[in-house]
């Protein structure tokens, strides 16, 4: 097992570059040791040990919940909202599992939650089913967050080309209906109807995925 | 891919999952080892290796860091929480799209929140109160006589004693929304917060936030014990809450307890954040009428019906209006204080 050396100023790029034996499986202390640094600046200074965290797993944080969401804008929320509630419920102390376990797995909670409520339908027969678990179900199986995100990744892939490109411009990019349009030369009308079905296919592609 | 008796977990595999190459018969391998939390632990690793390997995009972490140091630095715990939170995240949060980053500062060890009966009862003793009361819309900051702190929202009155108030004891009457910051005083006197329903809040000092509104009364304690004292039939009763615990009141008066873990959720008003989780048209056209004054037509099958789920920040009623046309993709006219919801 490998130690990953850890320098004060140098904690963003504290990745845990353990690539020892390809299966190692559960190489508890090399896990510890990869976020041993942060958690000891935790035990002396919380603030600087949240800062510590944050600028470790921001990137990939992000990364991880675009995937989901599809939005940077929602993901970058999505993120800080993870961290801030680590902090305001001090989980930071309490918290049992490497701060990668607690961090990842929130992330892609909030993103399947957001995605759920997002795009599940509310109307029709199954009103009164999904009211009863409209309350954050979680897939049972971790698996399941992967074939939510292989099955995002078809539905925007096998969206008409320009169909996509808009989506993608108005929704990870964050352009607006009147930029986009400006710059494909289409009209503002056309935008919305490429949203909207989009946004339609995704409802459409993911409905067996909420439960 | 390893062909032995079954499927061998490692990183290699697990890196072709995360690419999407593994096939169903690998999946439900990698299924079945997953269920440790130490192979959870695995995962996470290589997929924090993995994501980092395979960036969708950068971030601006610098920037998104200062922010971040900023709220930190800015948040005040709560007096007396402190790690009752679960460590592993159970994950819970309705969101709406509208929300934006508004890292908020609550700052309260017991937030209570309420809805109860509105009746005539009220009216009477008027020179006996000084009376502090808020307009659709309007939201404002009181302080009383004994360093308590009130916040009343829109459409809410609170009534205080011009005499004794500290002395004897210390009693208002509530009748609407609103959220208190209850000084502690040496001597344990206890605050109580009167509703039109023989229903009672009594804290020793604490912070809470409560409704007291019309057809139904709700409690919501968020930290801290806070006790009810209500009437059902005519006989009286007593609760007192845990933190979490939700307690409504029906038309007779009959407590039915629940525990939520968000009880948040029912202070949002306080920042101009409006939350719905699962709440029908229905209940947010009354919502609007009592906080606003508006009167609300909703024209279309079923659209009463019809679920808002989700937060979202609107500093006017018609930033309000316009989020739960997107939401519901419905078409809204706004006329005065006249609003038609209907079927686009």
């Amino acid at each position: 097992m490998q130690k990953v050396p850890f320098q004060k100023d140098n904690a963003d790029s504290v990745h845990c570059e353990q690539d020892a034996q390809p299966h190692t499986s559960g190489d508890e202390n090399g896990m510890k040791d990869t976020e041993f640094f942060i958690r000891k600046t935790f035990q002396e200074d919380a603030v600087k040990g949240c800062e510590l965290l944050f600028r470790r797993y921001h990137k990939m944080l992000c990364s991880h919940a675009v995937r989901f969401v599809y939005s940077r804008e929602i993901a970058e929320d999505l993120v800080s909202e993870i961290f801030c509630k680590f902090w305001k419920t001090r989980a930071f102390e309490t918290v049992s599992s490497s701060y990668r376990f607690y961090l990842f797995r929130s992330v892609r909670n909030e993103a399947y939650n957001y995605l759920r409520l997002e795009f599940r339908k509310m109307e029709t027969l199954d009103a009164a089913e999904s009211k009863k678990s409209a309350r954050s179900q979680q897939p049972d199986s971790i698996v399941q967050y992967e074939e939510i995100l292989s099955c995002i990744e078809m539905i925007v892939e096998t969206l008409p080309n320009q169909c996509r490109k808009v989506f993608l411009m108005n929704r990870f990019e964050g352009k607006r209906y009147q930029e986009i349009a400006d710059e494909l030369q289409i009209s503002v009308k056309t935008v919305e109807i490429h949203i909207g079905k989009a946004l339609a296919a995704m409802r459409k592609g993911m409905k067996d995925y909420w439960i | 891919m390893t062909e032995a008796m079954r499927t061998e977990i490692n990183k290699e595999l697990i890196f072709d999952h995360f690419a999407r190459k593994t096939s169903p018969i690998q999946r439900k391998e990698i299924e079945k080892w997953l269920t440790t939390r130490e192979h959870e632990e695995q995962y996470y690793l290589w997929l924090e290796d993995w994501e980092s390997a395979h960036l969708q995009y950068v971030a601006g972490t610098e920037e998104a860091t200062g922010e971040f140091v900023d709220f930190l630095r800015s948040y005040q715990f709560p007096a007396e929480a402190a790690g009752d939170e679960c460590p592993i995240p159970e994950t819970k949060s309705t969101r709406g799209r509208f929300l934006k980053k508004n890292y908020q500062i609550t700052v309260s060890a017991a937030s209570v929140v309420f809805i109860a009966f509105l009746s005539a009862w009220l009216f009477r003793d008027r020179v006996l109160f000084e009376t502090y009361r808020t307009a659709y819309g309007e939201v404002a900051t009181y302080r009383l006589s004994d360093g308590s702190t009130v916040k009343l929202n829109t459409n809410s009155m609170l009534r205080v004693p011009r005499w004794g108030f500290g002395k004897a004891s210390r009693e208002v009457y509530l009748d609407g929304d609103a959220s208190f910051i209850v000084t502690h005083t040496a001597d344990n006197k206890r605050f109580v917060v009167k509703t039109p329903r023989e229903l009672e809040v009594v804290v020793l000092g604490t912070e809470f936030t409560m409704y007291a509104r019309e057809q139904f009364s709700r409690v919501i304690l968020k930290s801290g014990k806070v006790q009810l004292l209500y009437k059902e039939g005519s006989q009286p009763r007593g609760i007192t809450m845990k933190p979490g615990d939700l307690v409504t009141f029906g038309k007779n008066n009959h407590p039915e307890l629940k525990t939520t873990q968000q009880a948040q959720v029912y202070s949002e008003w306080e920042q101009r954040r409006f939350v719905f989780e699962e709440t029908s048209l229905e209940e947010v056209v009354y919502l609007l009428r009592e906080n606003y004054g508006l009167t609300i037509e909703i024209r279309g099958e079923g659209l009463g019906e019809r679920m808002l789920m989700g937060s979202f920040r609107a500093e006017n009623v018609d930033e309000l209006l316009q989020s739960i046309a997107e939401l519901l993709d419905i078409s809204v006219q706004r006329r005065g204080d006249y609003v038609l919801l209907s079927d686009s």
